[in-house]
């Protein structure tokens, strides 16, 4: 009774902001919102994108089963109703009969969606020859069938927790995949060139050399149509710029302020900053096949000798928060008892004399017998290199002072994912993981994912923590994962395969003259259709 | 004319020569590397394949975005071209008069401010200026002056399709180099014999000597600063946001999208030797009896 009530109070507490912005101007159809990103979309393709640009206008254009709304429900997009057997082994999606794709060049009139397409674009994102990073996410579904068009049937392999959840992945339109079976990115498909989605935004043009991406409202849209008549994604090619283009009204979002630019605009009122955290975290990870860093006191006393709060104010500006532990804080796996351990150079030291490496070469490199703690970081040179550099170089100097000399290598991207995960030829790595909802760790850290390819790189082995994984994995009842979850938390805490950094938190900005936004944290335009500009300031 | 035929083709042979050698080193180079493009790791065969697509410029599909290269390459070419050229003639409308100033002896007394500040402007590199003039501009006018493709315009069209020029046409060194060379090659022949000559019979020295004394540097000097030009050019094209062949090949880079990055490579191969090209030609023109 008492939740009813709470949930009835919310729904009134909903209707009552939902009417505010009523009260302040009248909601008309029409402007035009420009966005601002740094780079370029890499692929528009649901099944082959993970590069977040893509992600963020794949989600403009294209549309899934089932998506969260902003209170963390499931809600139907393309699906009208769901269940969920009694052994909850399979599921059946009724799927709305009002939904057609938008257009195809060259073509007239619109396709009805039908249950073909989830089928066949299931069917090709798990095919073994499918370039893809969603295959592990969905390997516990065993097959899925076509009862009739408006009915699809999945079996899983085991009951998931959360399993809704899942179903947010995007549909593509069967009739445009023809006989292909799997993508692999090179074959000559329409679709890689003109994406055609189920979502609230068509597809008009990508400008040739310039890239940049321009929709229009999709005048059919099954759910509430979308306010804004124009969404174009405008690419910049140096960061620095993108702020000041902002402020000079070139553009009405920056999807991801750089911290050193959040004050400026912050002092302008014509402007709002959204922070927005990404369920992520920055890490130093540890290659223990080295046998010096296999030794816990010396992970341990790299994790006292840095001083990760300094870091986080001089190169983040502050925005975000220290972490203790494997699980993206603001998550229910977070164990907030868990204290993230402090700076003491001291400790550092003693931890270090107590392993045994008293003796330092002529440049204070601290030593024992043949061994010395000097190790290799390898880094891959990202598009953000400017503060991955600061922080490296930090890290460098800190362990210097404590007798541990750290040399750097540079790696193109896809060199240093083959040097960290196939060949495991580093010591020390700076990298992030991000988590979707389901915080599943066990890749990460179950010693049955080492080996090439595979995510625990560090090769760390723990029977206690292999077995909690198991378990959690097994588990349906959230609160006994949540328990397990905080005793992981601890283990690996204590364990240190990682020095585990900060999570940061992401800021929008937007131009006040877009109305009602709200960001999903990882997709970001999911609420699109509920944004708007008033209607004296559509131009 | 059978001159010119004959240094057209000795030229268009130095150029396929160059473009063989260097179209042979990035397919070896890129198979050493990571990262995929059509015809890899077939030797010969592969690389053959891989000139039949570049000369008959159909590029064939990017493999990373998926997308037509020659639908993308081509127009980022274009606004490269556009850039580069206007770079350079603005160079020269800025530089020439100067030279000729300050040559001319009445006036080095006026000159020389103008020969600092040509010296000033060419030391200060093409990034710094640009966000300098990014700044002033947009602190003053209001506007942000990058480059807006059409259909989403908002600013200043003329100002942000102007101003990457000028920056451009200031900032690549250029500039203090012609002066120099103009005033010294114009004093030189100012003084020679026949032009002193012919200033006692009182003839007008200046305009002859500009003829007969600075055209051939000038063309040599404007020329063979194309390659620098389009490497400021890269820089440019990022700060402006300009969409050509720099902020391509930087993004291409970034995500390892070989076939574009070879194509990249070929048509600025193709620029360069394009316009060693029509140096030789233009020389022959103006002087054809030089050796």
């Amino acid at each position: 009774m008492k939740m009813r009530y709470k949930r009835f109070l919310s729904v009134l507490i909903t209707v009552f902001l939902l009417s505010i912005p009523a009260l302040l101007g009248a909601q008309t159809k029409g402007g035009s919102l420009i966005y601002g990103e740094y780079g370029a979309p890499i692929r528009l393709v649901p099944v082959l994108a993970n590069d977040s640009i893509s992600i963020r206008l794949i989600e403009l254009i294209y549309g899934s089963l089932l998506y969260y709304n902003a209170n963390g429900e499931e809600v139907g997009d393309l699906a009208e109703a769901w269940e969920v057997s009694k052994d909850l082994k399979t599921i059946t999606f009724s799927l709305r009969k009002d939904v057609f794709w938008h257009p195809v060049p060259g073509e007239q009139g619109r396709r009805p969606f039908i249950a073909d397409d989830v089928v066949k674009t299931f069917e090709i994102m798990m095919h073994p020859n499918t370039l893809t990073s969603l295959q592990s996410r969905y390997n516990f579904i065993s097959s899925v069938q076509k009862i009739d068009d408006h009915t699809v049937v999945f079996t899983l392999r085991k009951p998931v927790l959360n399993v809704l959840g899942r179903f947010s992945f995007k549909i593509m339109p069967a009739f445009l995949l023809g006989r292909i079976t799997s993508l692999r990115g090179d074959e000559d498909l329409l679709l890689y060139k003109h994406p055609v989605g189920t979502g609230p935004y068509i597809f008009v043009s990508q400008e040739g050399s310039s890239a940049e991406v321009v929709l229009k409202a999709n005048d059919r849209y099954h759910l509430s149509s979308p306010y804004i008549e124009q969404v174009i994604m405008r690419p910049f090619a140096d960061q620095n710029i993108i702020t000041q283009t902002l402020l000079y009204g070139g553009i009405d979002l920056e999807v991801r302020v750089p911290p050193r630019d959040i004050s400026e605009i912050q002092g302008d009122a014509q402007f709002e900053l959204a922070p927005y955290s990404t369920l992520s975290y920055s890490f130093f990870g540890y290659n223990l096949r080295n046998p010096v860093l296999a030794i816990k006191e010396v992970r341990k006393a790299i994790s006292y000798a840095i001083n990760r709060q300094e870091m986080l104010n001089s190169f983040f500006e502050g925005k975000g928060q220290l972490i203790s532990g494997p699980f993206a804080p603001g998550s229910w796996a977070y164990n907030l008892d868990v204290r993230s351990v402090p700076y003491s150079p001291g400790e550092a030291n003693r931890l270090l004399d107590r392993a045994g490496f008293t003796e330092r070469t002529k440049d204070g490199i601290r030593t024992r017998g043949s061994y010395k703690l000097q190790f290799q970081m390898v880094v891959p040179i990202s598009k953000e290199n400017e503060t991955t550099k600061r922080v490296i170089l930090a890290f460098q100097n800190y362990l210097r002072s404590v007798g541990i000399q750290i040399d750097i290598k540079w790696l193109e991207w896809k060199t240093w994912t083959e040097n960290v995960f196939v060949k495991n030829d580093y010591d020390i790595i700076y990298a992030d993981w991000l988590f979707d909802d389901s915080f599943d760790i066990s890749s990460l850290f179950h010693s049955r994912e080492i080996g090439p390819g595979r995510n625990n790189f560090c090769a760390y082995k723990n029977p206690e923590v292999d077995s909690l994984l198991d378990e959690s994995r097994s588990t349906l009842d959230i609160e006994k994962k949540r328990t397990i979850y905080r005793k992981l938390h601890e283990i690996l805490a204590e364990d240190v395969p990682y020095t585990y950094l900060w999570t940061l938190t992401n800021y929008a900005a937007y131009n006040r003259k877009l109305r009602r936004v709200e960001i999903h944290p990882t997709r970001f335009f999911t609420y699109v259709r509920d944004w708007y500009v008033l209607e004296e300031d559509q131009k | 004319m059978i001159r010119f035929v004959k240094v057209f083709f000795r030229e268009a042979l130095n150029m396929l020569l160059l473009i063989i050698g260097v179209t042979a080193l990035l397919y070896l180079l890129f198979n050493i590397m990571p990262g995929f493009f059509p015809g890899k790791g077939e030797g010969l065969f592969g690389y053959t394949q891989l000139l039949r697509k570049l000369f008959t410029f159909q590029f064939g599909t990017s493999i990373i975005t998926g997308r037509d290269i020659n639908g993308i390459v081509f127009p980022a070419f274009r606004n490269t071209i556009v850039l580069t050229v206007g770079s350079i003639f603005f160079s020269i409308v800025i530089a020439v008069p100067i030279g000729i100033f300050s040559a001319y002896r009445r006036f080095k007394t006026y000159s020389w401010p103008l020969v600092i500040f040509s010296y000033i402007m060419s030391t200060i590199p093409v990034f710094y200026l640009g966000y300098l003039v990014l700044y002033i501009v947009s602190r003053y006018t209001g506007v942000l002056p990058i480059y807006y493709p059409q259909g989403s315009g908002r600013g200043n069209p003329l100002l942000s399709f102007m101003l990457p020029i000028l920056v451009l046409g200031f900032g690549n060194e250029s500039i203090s180099e012609i002066v120099r060379l103009i005033s010294t090659e114009l004093e030189r022949v100012m003084h020679s014999d026949y032009a002193v000559a012919s200033k006692a019979r009182g003839e007008s020295v200046l305009w002859s000597s500009v003829n007969e004394g600075i055209m051939i540097p000038l063309i040599s000097i404007v020329f063979s600063k194309i390659p620098f030009i389009i490497g400021g050019a890269v820089i440019v094209e990022h700060v402006f946001n300009w969409p050509g062949m720099g902020r391509l090949a930087f993004q291409a880079t970034l995500d390892r999208d070989l076939p574009l990055l070879i194509v990249i490579t070929f048509l600025s191969v193709l620029c360069v030797r394009g316009g060693m090209l029509l140096k030789e030609l233009a020389l022959l023109y103006i002087n054809p009896h030089e050796k």
